[in-house]
């Protein structure tokens, strides 16, 4: 051999693969020694056909004929298939062959090479694995699961979506989806998902969707963008959960609230029928005295017009008074919606000391006020907070009947707490309390009568409104109960005395 | 009539539309009226002096109709009508027990204030008219000398001249010159009209058995 074949050889024992060459009907005729080292096999023993057995049952017969197609055709070709290692191991090798044409263009000689791609396999089988898996999870897992492209047009949904809506992932693709929400949350739902879109912030949100039969159910829905390296957002994930149960029974819990606060209401509409009595009764005493005067004058000889017209004017003035105090006794009664609008504070304040006022002086009791000359307004349900002050004021009331020796005397003021908050105090001179938490607790009263819910409900209806309500011991006499609520940002009450 | 006869009717109340209704109202069934803000207000006030009445409100700000009611008791103070937005019945019972003459509920009814402001008044004339006739009888007794207010108990409880001489350790003659005093004096047609008025006094008869 001379030098360039040796170096030849050399090249061709080196390179990390197995090289190989065959005579034009397929024989072997030459392997490189990492061949035969990867085989065990001698050069006897992989010659002409012999390289055989170390292919894998499985794939020879692919293997061969694949081989002979590219023999017969004459054309280059490359197949897959397990080889035999020398320790018995099977390894995955891409195999190709080149045909070696002579001048006459017939093919003398293939050569080949085999890769070992055992590593990159396994590498693809597992992706597939987990692919497959994933995608078992996703469409097994209890519950709806979507991704939408970074701009918000959604790509795929599981397989229990489709079932649910009845629909193909072409209806619900892109914003399909939105004509399968409850039109009542339409708006809401694609702003909030516009918002998400635009910021890369987590969706979450509750909406109604439709299901195959028509129905609808409530679904807590939650969106989270996968980001990449550079912060894009590649893509969203999300999540439906099936809140309708859980929705109804809170639903439910509300009404019986909401009927208990009713309840609650109409004890004190009981409690206070002496006080309304007297507000409704002054002015249409009034009204009713006015119109026997006016009777009179009329009838005295001669008739006095003047004197008929007078009273005739009070009349019609006290009438309209009485329908307003009606109109406001009924709207802190009433059963409304909740309904959170901006609201004077010191005026609630001032309306409910008067409604109580009559009922205070009967018990022997003063009221005063102290209020914060300029509060903001705060944000909530006017009968409610009404509600709020009125069971504070007769809970205190209550407080006092037993009380001798010091005057009966309720404070209740208002402040700004903070640059958030409203505060209410009322401060009462009564027997106070033994224990400033229990008398929240539904069902804890001292009172004959009393069914223990009135400052349990209050309780409801401060944290209903973002605020507090707790008690205090005072330190001489009685107890003070403080409530807050969020101010309206910037918005001024006018003064007042 | 003269002004000081003419009946005036008080009234207190705190509500504006409840004195303007109640002051039209008395002027219509023809008395003269005066209204107050409340029972501070009508103490401090310059009454006139005639008969009259006051009508009260039970639910008043600082003292209340009650209270009131309390303060006026030994002041000759003119008789009392009730009246309340919500009716109230231990309050009412109280109330008539102390005297008032009448307890409305608002809204009233005419005649049933009318009546009770009549009888009020009514009421307050006869009782201006014992507090005079009472006045008259103390200005008279205090025209009787030591000595005759010392013999009238006597003459009252119904003991001859002779008995009383005896009792005072002199002379029949000079009882009887006192006692002709005496009648005269107090303005007595008969020793039973001089009786009366010693009751009215609360003189004490004396003389009798056991006295």
């Amino acid at each position: 051999m001379n030098t360039s074949d040796e170096q030849l050889r050399a090249i061709i024992d080196t390179i990390p693969a197995l090289v190989w060459s065959a005579r034009p009907d397929g024989s072997a005729e030459f392997f490189n020694s990492r061949w035969l080292e990867y085989a065990g096999l001698s050069y006897d023993e992989a010659r002409d056909w012999g390289w055989t057995k170390v292919v894998h049952p499985d794939d020879l017969d692919k293997l061969v004929d694949d081989y002979r197609s590219m023999l017969t055709l004459d054309s280059p070709g490359e197949v897959e298939a397990r080889l035999r290692r020398f320790d018995g191991e099977f390894r995955w090798f891409l195999i190709r062959a080149n045909p070696l044409r002579d001048e006459s263009g017939v093919v003398s000689k293939w050569y080949g090479t085999n890769i070992d791609i055992e590593d990159r396999k396994r590498a693809q089988e597992t992706a597939r694995t987990s692919e497959l898996s994933f995608r078992r999870i996703v469409e097994t897992i209890p519950a709806l699961v979507w991704c939408a492209s970074p701009d918000g047009e959604l790509t795929y949904v599981n397989q229990r979506i489709l079932d649910y809506t009845g629909a193909s992932l072409g209806d619900l693709a892109k914003a399909g989806w939105v004509s399968f929400l409850h039109p009542d949350d339409v708006q809401e739902t694609v702003a909030m998902w516009a918002d998400a879109v635009r910021s890369g912030h987590p969706h979450d949100v509750q909406y109604r969707l439709r299901k195959r039969d028509g129905t609808y159910r409530w679904f807590h829905v939650l969106g989270q963008a996968m980001v990449d390296l550079r912060g894009q957002v590649t893509q969203w994930y999300g999540l439906l959960i099936d809140i309708d149960d859980r929705k109804n029974i809170q639903e439910a819990l509300h009404r019986t609230e909401t009927r208990l606060t009713r309840a609650t209401q109409v004890a004190t509409v009981g409690e206070l029928s002496a006080s309304i009595a007297h507000e409704i009764n002054q002015p249409l005493g009034a009204v009713v005295t006015n119109a026997y005067a006016c009777l009179r004058w009329l009838s005295s000889e001669p008739a006095n017009l003047a004197k008929a017209r007078e009273a005739a004017e009070r009349i019609v003035r006290d009438g309209k008074d009485t329908v307003e105090v009606v109109g406001r006794i009924r709207a802190l009664f009433k059963r409304t919606q909740v309904q959170h609008e901006t609201l004077d504070l010191n005026a609630l304040v001032v309306e409910v000391v008067r409604l109580v006022g009559a009922e205070s002086s009967r018990r022997r009791a003063t009221i005063e006020t102290e209020l914060e000359q300029y509060l903001q307004a705060v944000r909530g349900d006017r009968v409610q907070i009404q509600q709020l002050i009125l069971n504070l004021l007769m809970n205190g009331l209550d407080a006092m009947d037993a009380v001798t020796g010091h005057p009966r005397k309720i404070v209740i003021r208002t402040q700004q707490k903070d640059s958030t908050m409203a505060l209410v105090e009322i401060e009462d001179s009564g027997i106070g309390l033994a224990d400033c938490e229990k008398v929240f607790e539904p069902f804890f009263t001292t009172k004959e009568h009393g069914m223990g819910m009135g400052l349990t409900i209050c309780r409801s209806i401060a944290e209903g409104h973002n605020g507090k309500l707790w008690a205090t011991a005072n330190r001489v006499f009685g107890a003070t109960f403080h409530f807050t609520l969020p101010l309206q940002a910037n918005e001024l009450t006018g003064p007042h005395q | 009539m003269s002004n000081q006869d003419e009946p005036i009717v008080f009234v207190v109340d705190d509500d504006y539309r409840m004195r303007e209704a109640l002051s039209g109202f008395i002027e219509a069934i023809g008395f003269r009226v005066a209204t107050y803000g409340s029972s501070s207000q009508f103490l401090e006030a310059e009454r006139p002096d005639s008969p009259a009445c006051l009508i009260l409100d039970l639910e008043l700000p600082d003292i209340n109709g009650l209270e009131l009611q309390q303060e006026l008791a030994d002041r000759d103070a003119p008789p009392i009508i009730f009246v309340t937005g919500h009716g109230d019945i231990p309050s009412s019972v109280r109330a008539m027990k102390a005297g008032a003459v009448e307890f409305l509920p608002k809204p009233f009814d005419e005649r049933e204030l009318q009546n009770a402001i009549e009888k009020a008044i009514a009421i307050d004339r006869l009782a201006r008219q014992k507090r005079e006739e009472l006045g008259h009888l103390k200005t008279r007794y205090r025209l009787l000398t030591a000595r005759e207010q010392e013999v009238l108990p006597f003459v009252v409880g119904g003991l001859l001249n002779k008995e009383t001489a005896a009792h005072l350790g002199t002379s029949e003659i000079t009882i009887r010159v006192h006692r002709g005093q005496i009648m005269r004096k107090m303005d007595a047609r008969s020793l039973a009209e001089l009786v009366r008025m010693s009751d009215t006094l609360g003189i004490k008869p004396r003389g009798q058995a056991g006295s």
